[in-house]
């Protein structure tokens, strides 16, 4: 009888309608009203804005006094040296970024999954985390004070201990600078990184590690054959999530750690947008170059979700 | 039911707040209680002229009436950054109270500043145009700039016979100057202009030296020639002060101007196409000279081999801490760079680099003691072309205000007893220190705020002015020196060896489609790469650099302004 009367029970619950459900629940619907309206606003309302890119806009013209131009600025900029160049050094340090920067979270997560001492992995994770609340005007000058040819600290102690007779130009050569960029991204982002691995990492289930233990699986066996399956598909989501950034680039950063000796290599999308986009007042030619960053991202990511999907995966949609 | 209640409760408190930070954010925060400016300049556009009517008939200050409806007038100001702004806040201090309160309230005009990064300027119109919020008045010293702004549709012609009639005494002191036949861009009126007094010479730009230094060098006098100056920056660096000429990074217009490295009297055409000081002249002759200079002084270790990590303020730090030969900036009765430098050297003797007022030129280095003048144009003002005709009006009402001597005189020198004092001879003279007074002025005695009228304050007299200007405070008093330079480059000018720019009727296209990126990302790069190569691959690389220079724009740069200048469309060498 109370089986039956259980069963009842589940079949009214189907039954949801979306009334029922607003009315039962509408506290919550309540709540994402607000997330809603600013996915909207600054994600979709600014949607007809992209037409800039096939006008000669001119701001204080409007849309309806400037002129259609249709595919003239894409022309403009595929044929300009500077976008090439531009485009050709975001597409290498993205690249470079994603293979330096992508893993160290994931190790950074299974080393901090390792330790035992409670107070200490939380102190290690706000230290780990702290950098990424640090602006990149703050980075940029601290990356001065340290890495400055001759008068850097870095430098200065190198040579004071006697491993170094001139300093190391991590600033003002290329590829030194390249490799200082990378790193400093990685030590600014990898803490902050490691907060989903980690919350992934609580998901797998204790019985897991404990049945290996009795079979007699040490830690680094425990890691790779537990641990890492079981945050495989947040990996892949995060990677092709990262995919999609591969065409983007950001400008507070290549400000901070810029300067003319590295302009070659720090010459990125962003810092043409800025400079010869909003900067010179060509709001068409900046507009046309975000929605070209922003479709080749969107190719980027839906080609990697199918790769994904067909090596098994879940996939990011 | 009591959970249900809290639930419910929390869930309309948490929407609530966001709603309300969300609407919060679309607000811009101001001192006063007025519509915004959209909802003034409707109502005004409505109120139209019929009742609300500022003077028409009766000419000048004497005619103003109150606004029927009130106006907003948005007037921008230099935003200089904490360091250098005077006053802490430029859009909302104790001077933009006094405006408001004195013409504002007066004619029912709310005055609103706006804050323009003094670095940025180009780009800070461009967001505010973008976002249809232009000051009423678009305000700048840089004639091209204007140009830009008409070209790109950011200003409104005007009437002039209606500024004539509103604007009296400020329309006569451009016609005593000569500049009211510099109202036009592209055939219509768009321009008025603030003086400039003493615009044959730099006036109060100057260069401070040490000259404890100089002394301890050997040397009797400042050298006037770049053979000497070599001799000596050897022995400073003989003496222990190592890269004595310190350097920054070279950023925005005005950078690396080759005044002092052209042949006398110059080519015309050289003049009007490459003569400017907005896009650095990469590819002529003169900047070789300029650039070599610097390659030398690189190499021979007189400049900090490290200057293109370096901000501007390191160089000041140098000199205030003692590690610095020179230092250049503006005078100005208060002047914080001098004053800590005299607290930290407080055995240092300083001295000024003077015009001599003969023409020396250096044949080794094509250099001369020449410079830029800035010619009797102030700052060009123009009306943004989203400003209805009651805000046209009030802006033209405030530019004829605070043309008023007595406004003029009170924004200048601010309050007796608090900014200023007057000595023995009846003249005003600024007080040293005004940090912490709640009438602290801002930059350079408000400047920013009266630029409008003159770029520079004046009692009619140059000793007068040069007595009333000079940093006041220090343990050495530089009033003869200002005094001297003056002298030196008014006569270098009357002997035709400084000339002002040259002035196009209308915007270049080829500078608003190169411009910036030319001065702005190129040429910091190039100039960079020519000053730090090894001296004997200067020549080769110059020359390497110079072409990609003219390919990317500045070879059309010269074009247009020959163009333009073939067409009787620019001014003239004098």
């Amino acid at each position: 009888m109370a089986k039956k009367s259980d069963a009842n029970k589940v079949a009214v619950r189907t039954k949801t309608t979306w009334k029922h459900a607003f009315k039962r629940d509408w506290q919550l619907y309540l709540l994402l009203l607000f997330p809603l309206v600013m996915v909207f606003l600054f994600n979709y309302a600014s949607y007809p804005g992209l037409r800039i890119a096939f006008m000669d806009y001119k701001p204080a013209k409007g849309y309806s006094g400037s002129e259609w131009v249709g595919w003239a600025t894409f022309q403009k900029i595929f044929k300009d040296p500077d976008f090439i160049r531009a485009l050709r050094n975001s597409l290498i340090f993205n690249i470079a970024d994603l293979l330096v920067s992508f893993p160290m979270p994931i190790i950074l997560a299974l080393i901090l999954n390792e330790l035992r001492y409670p107070k200490f992995k939380k102190v290690s994770q706000t230290i780990l985390y702290l950098p990424h609340f640090l602006s990149w005007a703050i980075i940029g000058s601290v990356a001065l004070t340290m890495f400055k040819p001759s008068s850097g600290l870095v430098n200065i102690a190198l040579m004071n201990a006697g491993i170094i007779e001139e300093g190391i130009p991590f600033l003002n050569e290329p590829y030194h600078w390249a490799v200082t960029y990378l790193l400093i991204g990685v030590w600014q982002g990898m803490g902050w990184g490691t907060i989903l691995y980690l919350a992934a990492i609580t998901g797998i289930s204790g019985e897991l590690y404990e049945a290996a233990m009795i079979d007699g699986a040490g830690r680094w066996k425990r890691m790779w054959y537990i641990t890492l399956p079981g945050i495989k598909s947040t990996i892949v989501t995060l990677l092709i999530m990262n995919l999609g950034r591969v065409m983007g680039s950001n400008l507070e950063r290549l400000t901070a750690l810029g300067n003319t000796q590295v302009k070659e290599f720090q010459y990125q999308l962003a810092v043409y947008i800025y400079a010869k986009g909003i900067g010179n007042n060509k709001f068409s030619m900046a507009t046309a170059v975000g929605l070209f960053q922003s479709l080749v991202g969107l190719i980027l990511v839906l080609l990697s979700d199918k790769i994904a999907k067909k090596l098994g995966e879940d996939g990011l949609l | 039911m009591k959970k249900n209640t809290l639930q419910k409760l929390l869930a309309t408190a948490l929407v609530g707040t966001m709603v309300m930070s969300m609407t919060a954010c679309g607000e811009k925060e101001t001192t006063t209680e007025t519509p915004s400016s959209s909802e003034t300049k409707t109502e005004s556009s409505a109120a139209a002229s019929s009742d609300a009517a500022p003077a028409e008939t009766v000419a000048g200050i004497e005619g103003f009436e109150p606004f029927a409806e009130n106006v907003t007038l948005q007037v921008p100001v230099y935003d200089r950054g904490d360091s250098s702004n005077g006053c802490s806040d430029v859009e909302n201090n104790y001077w933009t109270n006094w405006v408001q309160e004195n013409f504002g309230d007066k004619y029912n005009i709310t005055v609103e500043y706006v804050g323009i990064t003094r670095s940025a300027v180009m780009n800070d119109y461009a967001m505010l145009a973008a976002g249809q919020d232009l000051p009423t008045m678009c305000v700048e010293y840089d004639y091209d700039k204007l140009a830009s702004w008409q070209a790109e549709g950011y200003l409104q012609p005007y009437d002039i016979e209606q500024f004539k009639t509103i604007a009296p005494t400020y329309w006569q002191n451009m016609v005593d100057n000569g500049l009211d036949a510099k109202t036009q861009l592209g055939g219509e009126d768009y321009l008025v202009v603030g003086t400039r007094p003493y615009g044959q010479t730099t006036y109060t730009f100057l260069t401070w030296y040490r000259e404890d230094w100089l002394k301890e060098a050997g040397f009797t006098e400042y050298p006037q020639t770049n053979t000497e100056l070599l001799e000596l920056y050897e022995k400073l660096v003989q003496n222990g002060h190592e890269a004595p000429l310190s350097g920054s990074k070279v950023s925005g217009a005005g950078a690396d101007q080759n005044y002092g490295f052209r042949s006398y009297p110059q080519d015309e055409i050289t003049w009007a196409t490459t003569g400017d000081y907005q896009i650095p002249a990469l590819s002529t002759d003169a900047q070789k000279n300029f650039l070599k200079w610097q390659n030398t002084l690189y190499n021979k270790g007189y400049l900090n081999q490290e200057y293109y990590l370096r901000d501007a303020s390191e160089v000041e730090a140098d000199f205030i801490n003692g590690k610095a030969f020179t230092w250049s900036g503006y005078v100005s009765s208060t002047m914080n760079v001098l004053s800590s430098f005299y607290e930290a050297n407080p055995d240092g003797d300083l001295g000024v680099i003077k015009c001599s007022g003969e023409f020396t030129y250096d044949e080794a280095w094509g250099s001369s003691n020449s410079y830029r003048p800035g010619g009797p144009m102030g700052a060009y003002v123009s009306f943004a072309n989203d400003a209805t005709e009651d805000e046209v009006k009030a802006a033209m009402m405030y530019l004829e205000w605070m043309a008023q001597p007595e406004n003029l005189f009170t924004m200048q020198w601010g309050i007796e007893g608090v900014n200023f004092n007057y000595n023995e001879a009846g003249d005003p003279v600024a007080v040293g220190d005004q940090k912490g007074l709640a009438e602290q002025q801002g930059h350079n005695n408000n400047v920013d705020y009266w630029m409008v009228v003159t770029a520079i304050k004046s009692l009619g007299d140059i000793e007068k002015d040069v007595a009333a200007i000079a940093p006041q405070g220090l343990p050495e008093d530089f009033t003869q020196d200002i005094l001297d330079n003056y002298y030196g480059q008014l006569k270098l000018y009357q002997s035709g060896y400084a000339n002002v720019d040259c002035l196009f009727a209308s915007a270049i296209d080829a500078v608003n489609e190169y411009g910036t990126s030319l001065k702005e990302e190129i040429y910091p790069e190039y100039r960079d790469k020519l000053t730090m190569c090894k001296p004997e691959e200067f020549d080769a690389l110059y020359d390497e650099l110079s072409q990609k220079y003219l390919d990317a724009g500045y070879q059309a740069v010269i074009d247009g302004r020959k163009e333009a200048f073939d067409a009787g469309k620019t001014t003239r060498l004098q």
